[in-house]
């Protein structure tokens, strides 16, 4: 094979006493495309963060290009020849795309002025190289998602970087734009620059990929050869399951086959919804039902649930609930009709931060909290107790700000709104990111026993795939803004590996 | 128990109960006003008269909270002082009834235009009430043609600013009205809630169902009807109306509000304080006259008092949420 660009031999780190990775091992070649795989919190960030220099690893040894480099990381550290695309882009929007592409360090003429035509010629040649024919003369903040991928890359390239690591580059991409970055990519590779390609999307990852190393719990699992290797024995490599016909966990609650199949019953009736990133999407809701929905972010999955919530409007299609037709949903309305999101961030969509947990419950039932016109503090303070006992919100009083608490109690906290409106049908999103293991298991619980009482139900979106297949009766998978496929637990078992094979 | 326990820690931890830094301020400013006039300062006619002259910005501060705490800003307060006495003054030629109703209209009708183009246009306050300012300010002078404005109802004088019951003045009495009523508002209602929510963070606040453009339309509303109400009391106080009127007040006002400890970015809100912040302007204003400094020293040596203590006031703020 060719030359090896990057070594990294026994890579071990800590944060807090809590170990992320144990003695890991990484290495790419020159013009190759490693596929590096794993579940949130297996290390993927965290090696890479180390080989780019930002983050210092414990022991282990990294070469970079045959020359041996230091594994305490800082500022100074960052590699030249290294260059990182995050998700959110690191360029400034109100810049062109040749400023952009030489902010820092701008050619300049003798007089100290900067050298506009060379930024953009060099800028444009490199643009072109790669098969685009973008106006490098544009803010960048008018860019599309996949140009300004490109910008970052001609951004990378210009600083003659040869090894270039992508985090989740499609997340956000048309099919089309895909293609376009996979034809950028190739394009690269034959250059004999090296990338580094994190995604959860696992076809992808096989399509573009020479060979994929696998990360689980902070160790290396496997590096296979993306031609010899199958998308379930990739996912079973990530989770860790048998790959053959694993048996479903037995937590199940009780479910009738029946109760479920029949559509005249249901209570939410979603049809040919057509919005921002939801491209015709049909589905119904019954009673005492747990509906999961798997699907990688950007798959269009938090959209869909915003529109049911009301907070955008769908193009086309209808939302009826307990059989009714309802046009220009709002969350107020929402509500009112018995159905709460528990949105995806808690933190800007969720929570009033800086006030208190009592007064982040009340909010969206204030008239219950009355003696005839005014507010009733007692009411308020009984009614927080109340749900802090029920959902075991930890925090030192109900007074206390809902800012200093942990991400699992916040997430409990976001919650007990749905459970203080009395809510017939739950939407999560994503519910369980940024929460400790205690309360991820009593979230799910909740959920449970919400879903068993009356005829009320849950929708559960996650990208926690092992959480979908514990908790849900039926799971509907979601790609590119559209159902795939359908699962009935009743039918068959539904394990973390199928699923991460399908969305 | 514990929930006892760390109650007292957290008192402990906070050298201050919250919210007492403007007493402090006001008393350090009233010590030393006192120590160097005396009795001049000290006297109950010159309480009184602070008392007087602070009605107004104290009047607006009420409202101007409700503002704040949705996260937004009103600037076009000191224009719709002007305007409303004004067009009050010329209502009362007609008869007291169409004065007073006048005058309220031009609130109304200020606070319904301001809070229509934030929340249907969804420009942010800030230009949208610097321009306002701009059109009440033209009106102001053009409806009068630079002239004043003469009031002769003697109930409309008596009851709007020059009256007194007993020792207490009548603007005294407005004073305290609107705080409570505006306490209660804020405190104690829906609305209230709905307020500190829409700017503690507007989009959770959308999320669990409150319509928050319609709060912030009537949290303006509140404000230019608060104004528009300090404009008659000074109208009545001055027995006429003057388009000069209200000028400067914008920024009195909003310090006075930060200074009582409502967040100029929303979600807190402290209608006492505001008042109590608006009694601090009054005596820096006052205590300044007395000790006979010109009306630029004045001007140079208020805004330097406002700074120092708003930044105390801030800074230690941030040092007990911290």
């Amino acid at each position: 094979m060719g030359t090896r660009v990057v070594n990294m031999v026994g890579i071990s780190k800590q944060f807090g006493g809590v170990g992320v990775l144990h003695s890991v091992n990484l290495c790419l070649e020159a013009g190759e495309v490693l596929g590096l795989v794993g579940k949130n919190g297996a290390g993927k960030s965290t090696l890479m963060k180390i080989l780019y220099g930002v983050e210092s690893a414990d022991s282990g040894t990294i070469e970079i290009n045959g020359r041996q480099v230091g594994v305490a990381g800082s500022a100074k550290a960052m590699r030249s020849d290294v260059a990182m695309i995050f998700q959110e882009f690191s360029l400034a929007p109100t810049l062109t795309v040749a400023e952009n592409v030489f902010l820092r360090r701008l050619p300049t003429r003798r007089t100290g002025l900067v050298d506009v035509r060379q930024c953009q010629e060099r800028t444009s040649e490199i643009v072109r190289s790669l098969g685009s024919d973008i106006d490098v003369n544009v803010p960048v903040a008018t860019l599309s998602v996949a140009e300004k991928q490109l910008a970052e890359i001609a951004k990378a390239l210009s600083q003659k970087a040869s090894i270039i690591i992508m985090d989740e580059p499609t997340a956000a991409l048309t099919s089309d734009q895909v293609e376009f970055l996979f034809s950028v990519i190739r394009t690269l590779k034959s250059r004999g620059v090296s990338v580094i390609y994190i995604s959860h999307d696992l076809k992808r990852v096989l399509e573009i990929c020479d060979r994929v190393s696998v990360l689980r719990n902070g160790r290396n699992v496997s590096v296979v050869d993306a031609r010899a290797v199958s998308v379930d024995d990739l996912a079973c490599d990530i989770t860790g399951e048998e790959p053959i016909r694993a048996t479903r966990r037995e937590i199940g609650h009780p479910t009738s086959a029946a109760q479920v199949s029949r559509a005249s019953d249901s209570i939410l009736e979603v049809d040919g919804i057509i919005a921002p990133r939801v491209h015709g999407v049909s589905f119904a809701l019954h009673p005492n039902e747990i509906l999961g929905i798997a699907g990688l972010s950007g798959s269009g999955r938090t959209e869909l649930l915003e529109v049911v919530f009301g907070v955008s409007q769908p193009r086309e299609g209808r939302i009826l609930v307990n059989g009714i037709p309802f046009r220009g949903l709002t969350p107020a309305k929402a509500i009112e009709l018995g159905l709460y999101l528990i949105p995806d961030e808690r933190q800007t969509k969720g929570l009033v931060l800086s006030h208190s947990v009592q007064d982040n419950m009340i909010l969206p039932v204030l008239q219950k909290v009355m003696t005839r016109f005014l507010i009733d503090r007692r009411k308020c303070t009984e009614l927080a107790r109340r749900l802090s006992q029920q959902l075991n919100v930890v925090a030192a009083s109900v007074r206390h700000r809902v800012a200093n608490l942990s991400g699992g109690n916040q997430q409990k906290v976001v919650l007990s709104k749905a459970f203080a409106t009395g809510s017939q049908i739950m939407l999560l999103d994503d519910p369980t990111v940024g929460v400790d293991v205690e309360s991820k298991r009593e979230i799910a619980q909740l959920v449970r026993q919400h879903v068993s009482s009356g005829k009320n139900a849950a929708i559960v979106v996650s990208s926690e795939l092992e959480l979908i297949a514990e908790l849900c009766d039926r799971v509907l998978v979601m790609r590119e803004g559209a159902i795939v496929d359908e699962m009935r637990a009743v039918d068959e078992p539904v394990t973390e590996a199928r699923l991460l094979a399908l969305v | 128990m514990s929930e006892l326990a760390s109650a007292v820690s957290e008192k402990k931890r906070k050298a201050l109960p919250e919210g007492s830094i403007i007493y402090i301020i006001l008393a350090i400013l009233t010590v030393f006003f006192g120590a160097v006039m005396g009795t001049r300062f000290l006297s109950m006619l010159n309480i009184m008269n602070i008392l007087r002259q602070t009605a107004m910005i104290s009047v607006m501060s009420v409202g101007m909270t409700f503002v704040l705490s949705t996260g937004e800003i009103d600037l076009s307060v000191g224009s719709t002082i002007a305007l409303a006495a004004l067009v009050s003054a010329l209502g009362l030629n007609v008869n007291t009834a169409v004065g007073v109703a006048a005058g309220i209209t031009v609130g109304l009708v200020v606070g319904l235009f301001n809070g229509a183009i934030v929340a249907w246009v969804g420009i942010p306050s800030f230009l949208v009430t610097l321009g306002s300012a701009s059109i009440l300010a033209g009106l102001a002078r053009w409806v009068t043609d630079l002239k004043s404005v003469a009031i002769v109802d003697d109930w409309f004088i008596f009851v709007f600013g020059s009256g007194d019951v007993g020792p207490v003045p009548v603007l005294f009495l407005w004073t305290l009205a609107v705080m409570a009523a505006g306490y209660v508002l804020l405190n104690k209602t829906t609305f209230g809630k709905q307020v500190l929510a829409t700017g503690g963070n507007a989009k959770a606040a959308y999320y669990t169902g409150i319509n928050t453009r319609t709060i912030k339309l009537r949290a303006l509303l509140l404000s230019s009807t608060t104004a528009a109400l300090a404009g008659m009391l000074y109208a009545g106080r001055l027995h006429g109306a003057r388009y000069t009127m209200g000028e400067g007040y914008d920024l009195s006002v909003i310090a006075a509000t930060v200074l009582g400890g409502t967040s100029l970015f929303g979600g807190k809100g402290a209608i006492i304080g505001s008042v109590v912040g608006s009694i601090v302007i009054g005596v820096i204003n006052n205590g300044l006259i007395l000790m006979g400094l010109s009306v630029a020293q004045q001007m140079f040596f208020k805004g330097v008092l406002l700074l120092v203590a708003i930044s105390i006031n801030v800074k230690l703020q941030s040092r007990q949420e911290g």
